[in-house]
């Protein structure tokens, strides 16, 4: 059987995560408010490297839209004011679903991914 | 390499070929800019950011922020006021082809000339408004439309003739066939800038009411 190449790992990378970016950015936000450009170094710090700021960026921009952040001018130490991103309440709210959620659907994955495991094969 | 300026000034510029209301580009270059200025305070490059695909991103940014769209829908305007026009089209040409327009005049008055030519020109010009107004009814503004396409498109037609007779004088003229294409692409030119000109004037008296977000992205 052909093993992934890095690309493919890398795609299914992306696969995965398109789905969860949100919720992880909505996460980060609600341990503590930040800017943009911020946002995008603590997800990779957070092991999720591949993620830029031409994705963050635009998302963090919907979920203002959507009533999910709210932003608020903040003077910085280094260099011009910046916006600062925070959970408002409904924001709160909805990652609390997404959590329940979340947990729920990688309960379901494990337990599908587990029982499917081939056996062990023996030596004969 | 592109500075910020360069950066907000190219997704201006691609939001603008979106067809954005202006309220919502600035609203979008403003938070940009300030974004990026804060950014590269830090020691970022835009390009590090944003990648060097600036009007992709833009496009994804004015989607995802929901900025509304201008409804110009200029491709369907043009095709359904040519589809209107086709039949009128097609009976002048059969008109002038089969019969002569003065069988008893052989030295016509040009008050003559231009009624008959007006004539010719009108069931034209009614098929496409006529084909505007039907077709197109659920668009925003689509009567300030018609009504400015009543006005211009005559007015380029006008314009035209001269315009074409100049260039048919200036080539002896000659009846070869990319010669008579280009003749032809000049009147349809004319008129087609009428036409959306017409439709881009009637959207500038709605303005941003008649504007629709633009179409949200698959998440």
């Amino acid at each position: 059987m052909r093993r992934m190449a890095p690309d493919d790992e890398a795609d299914r990378q992306t696969q995965l995560l398109r789905g969860t970016l949100d919720m992880c950015m909505l996460a980060l936000l609600a341990k503590e408010p930040v800017h943009g450009y911020e946002l995008v170094r603590r997800l990779n710090l957070a092991g999720l490297d591949a993620v830029g700021y031409g994705t963050v960026y635009p998302l963090l921009t919907r979920m203002r839209r959507l009533g999910l952040v709210a932003d608020q001018m903040e003077d910085s130490p280094a260099g011009p004011p910046r916006k600062v991103y925070a959970p408002t309440v409904e924001g709160r709210r909805v990652l609390a679903g997404w959590r329940r959620q979340w947990d729920a659907f990688v309960e379901t994955i494990n337990a599908t991914v587990a029982d499917a495991q081939p056996p062990a094969t023996t030596r004969r | 390499m592109l500075d910020q300026r360069d950066v907000v000034v190219i997704a201006e510029d691609e939001w603008r070929a979106m067809g954005l209301v202006a309220a919502d580009r600035t609203a979008l270059a403003d938070d940009l800019r300030m974004e990026l200025r804060a950014a590269v305070a830090d020691g970022a490059t835009p390009e590090q950011l944003i990648g060097l695909d600036i009007r992709a991103f833009a496009r994804r940014l004015a989607e995802e922020a929901g900025a509304r769209r201008v409804p110009y829908e200029f491709r369907r305007l043009l095709l359904t006021a040519l589809a209107g026009a086709a039949p009128g089209v097609v009976i002048g040409w059969i008109s002038l082809w089969y019969q002569p327009l003065f069988p008893a005049d052989p030295t016509p008055s040009t008050a003559a000339i231009v009624a008959v030519y007006a004539g010719l020109a009108l069931p034209v010009l009614a098929g496409a408004l006529g084909a505007v107004a039907i077709r197109m009814r659920g668009l925003p503004a689509i009567g300030g439309t018609v009504a400015r396409m009543a006005l211009l498109v005559p007015l380029a037609g006008l314009l035209a003739t001269p315009v074409t007779m100049g260039f048919a004088w200036l080539v002896g003229y000659s009846t070869a066939t990319p010669i008579v294409a280009i003749e032809v692409s000049i009147v349809a030119a004319l008129l087609a800038g009428a036409t959306v000109l017409a439709r881009r004037w009637a959207l500038a008296g709605a303005g941003t009411a008649a504007a629709t977000p633009t179409d949200p992205v698959p998440a």
